[in-house]
């Protein structure tokens, strides 16, 4: 692999051009794969597309150039306290917008690291919402009958259906 | 009709994915998300997903648990952000004075008061289930040692007690598996003899006490052929070995273990370090003025003569000035209680601190926690939706 490259271009999902620099894209196994098979072989016109889409790339770019020193050189501790600040501040964002995206995101490119914390970033805002919100935010359907929720409700006093 | 990936606008999120956000929280929230749908109730009650919770809860949640000092019966939790909360008096009335807590495993707490059944609870479901007492001994509460755990290749949870003979040593053992439901004599083998502290810890499918066997032990007027040969003019005691004891709780077999080989005097106490049997030895130097603690890890094996086992010194503190009474390793720190004042008396209603020293710095920090009492055995404790049916 030659060194000298610093930066790949990709697509996103809905065919915009992002660029990414080598060591931001080995946060990612699958854009790591990239990086070996098709961007360095001799015929490189091909831009590799990426099943995400611009909104979402945006944000996992702005991730990855923001993890990636510390991933490959290692960190003192104030820049894991300094890291763990930002990330708070990256994550504030909208659940059904953009957050879940990120999620489906994360996944798909095999980014340890970014979908732990919006896991946990998910998981956060759910501690604030009723069932009815959650419903809301997955697309989800109360498939349980009358008697159903009764029943619930009598085993699991702490269970709520609003 | 997948019903995963993007579907216009909507984003149905896949179950894989789902179950990575519902293992981070809390099981009150577990429990009323159980009505979102039919899907989320049934993986929320999965074994699989139960599983992957208590792991993950284990692991981010850990808290420690003690006794509160000011209420009858209500537990304290130092939970991982350094907060002291009270925890729910337990959900039974009998049992609601003067309990104690005996074990801790998995997010269930074993519960025992004098010769009352026993009491699985788990705080966090609120789930008791009533364990009776074995009914072929009279049980002596002050004389029997118990022990609680967990072994993931039975799958199965039990509780072991021990019963002393004419001397304060074991003489008998029962077992009570939560999948039979009921309790069974077993061999104590070697352990006849053995005196064991009523303190236990368990990990990876065993529970360990610290023991002492007495070399010269007569019971029912036969002379124990496994201890030591004597030599002339040997005086009582002179020859006690000390152990540490392992119930395999899969196999329901006693295994003894020599203890560190320490060449210094120390308090020594068990502890679980990377999910292995430790030990923590506060050493108090002969000046009065300096002491350390050092932690030592036993690493089990097996070769041709049978299991073998190494003990290693992983870490030694910083020395301090004041004497310390080191209690258990918590996330990655020794959690210790402080007697600078000498004393050695607890006073009702004070106060007492706790210290934290870093494994990894070597630093300490002071912690005064609110109904702390030393006295207290502290247990770990991670909530879980672990469930034990229904007897």
């Amino acid at each position: 692999m030659s060194s000298s490259v610093e930066a790949i271009t990709v697509l996103s999902s809905d065919g915009d051009e992002f660029k990414i620099t080598v060591s931001a894209a080995k946060l990612s196994k699958p854009l790591n794969w990239m990086l070996e098979d098709v961007c360095f072989s001799d015929d490189c016109d091909e831009v590799p597309t990426i099943e995400v889409n611009s909104k979402t790339l945006v944000k996992v770019i702005e991730y990855c150039e923001k993890h990636a020193p510390r991933a490959n050189s290692g960190a003192s501790d104030s820049d894991a306290e300094e890291l763990k600040k930002w990330d708070i501040e990256f994550m504030k964002m909208d659940v059904k917008d953009i957050l879940f995206h990120i999620l489906m995101a994360a996944n798909y490119l095999h980014m340890e690291g970014l979908y732990d914390l919006a896991c946990q970033t998910a998981a956060d805002l759910m501690k604030g919402m009723t069932v009815s919100q959650i419903r809301k935010i997955f697309h989800i359907k109360n498939d349980f009958s009358s008697e159903e929720q009764e029943q619930l409700r009598r085993q699991h006093p702490g269970c709520s259906f609003d | 009709m997948k019903r995963t990936g993007m579907d216009r606008d909507i984003l149905y999120l896949p179950e894989e994915i789902i179950r990575s956000i519902l293992k981070r929280l809390p099981v009150k929230f577990l429990i009323r998300f159980l009505c979102v749908c039919k899907r989320w109730k049934n993986l929320i009650q999965n074994p699989s997903f139960i599983a992957d919770h208590l792991q993950q809860s284990t692991h981010r949640n850990d808290a420690l648990l003690f006794k509160s000092s000011s209420h009858h019966f209500a537990l304290c939790l130092l939970d991982c952000g350094l907060q002291v909360r009270v925890v729910l008096k337990i959900p039974l009335m009998d049992f609601s004075d003067c309990a104690t807590v005996l074990g801790s495993c998995n997010g269930l707490l074993l519960l025992g008061k004098c010769n009352l059944p026993f009491a699985l609870w788990n705080p966090a479901t609120k789930a008791v289930r009533h364990v009776p007492r074995n009914r072929t001994e009279i049980d002596i509460s002050c004389h029997c040692v118990t022990g609680f755990g967990f072994s993931p290749i039975v799958n199965d949870y039990k509780i072991v007690r021990t019963y002393p003979g004419i001397d304060d040593t074991v003489d008998r053992a029962y077992v009570f598996s939560l999948s039979r439901g009921s309790w069974r004599g077993i061999d104590v083998g070697n352990l006849k003899g053995v005196k064991l502290d009523f303190e236990s810890v368990t990990a990876n499918g065993a529970i360990f006490w610290y023991g002492v066997k007495s070399s010269c032990v007569w019971e029912k007027g036969e002379y124990d052929i496994e201890a030591e040969e004597d030599e002339d003019d040997m005086e009582e005691g002179e020859h006690d070995v000390e152990v540490v004891v392992s119930f395999d709780i899969a196999k329901e077999v006693f295994t003894l273990i020599p203890r560190p080989n320490l060449e210094y005097n120390a308090e020594e106490k068990l502890t679980v370090y990377e999910n292995k049997l430790a030990v923590l030895c506060d050493i108090w130097k002969d000046d009065e003025t300096t002491g350390f603690i050092d932690l030592w890890v036993l690493d089990e094996g097996t070769c041709v003569s049978g299991e073998t086992w190494r003990w290693t010194k992983r870490h030694t503190s910083s020395p301090f000035s004041f004497r310390l009474d080191s209690r258990t390793i918590w996330r990655n720190e020794i959690v210790c209680n402080c007697d600078d004042e000498g004393t050695g008396e607890i006073q009702r209603g004070k106060a007492y601190d706790l210290y934290l020293m870093n494994l990894s710095t070597k630093e300490a920090k002071r912690l005064v926690i609110p109904r702390y009492r030393p006295s207290s055995h502290i247990y770990h404790y991670a909530e879980s939706l672990v469930s034990f049916g229904n007897n």
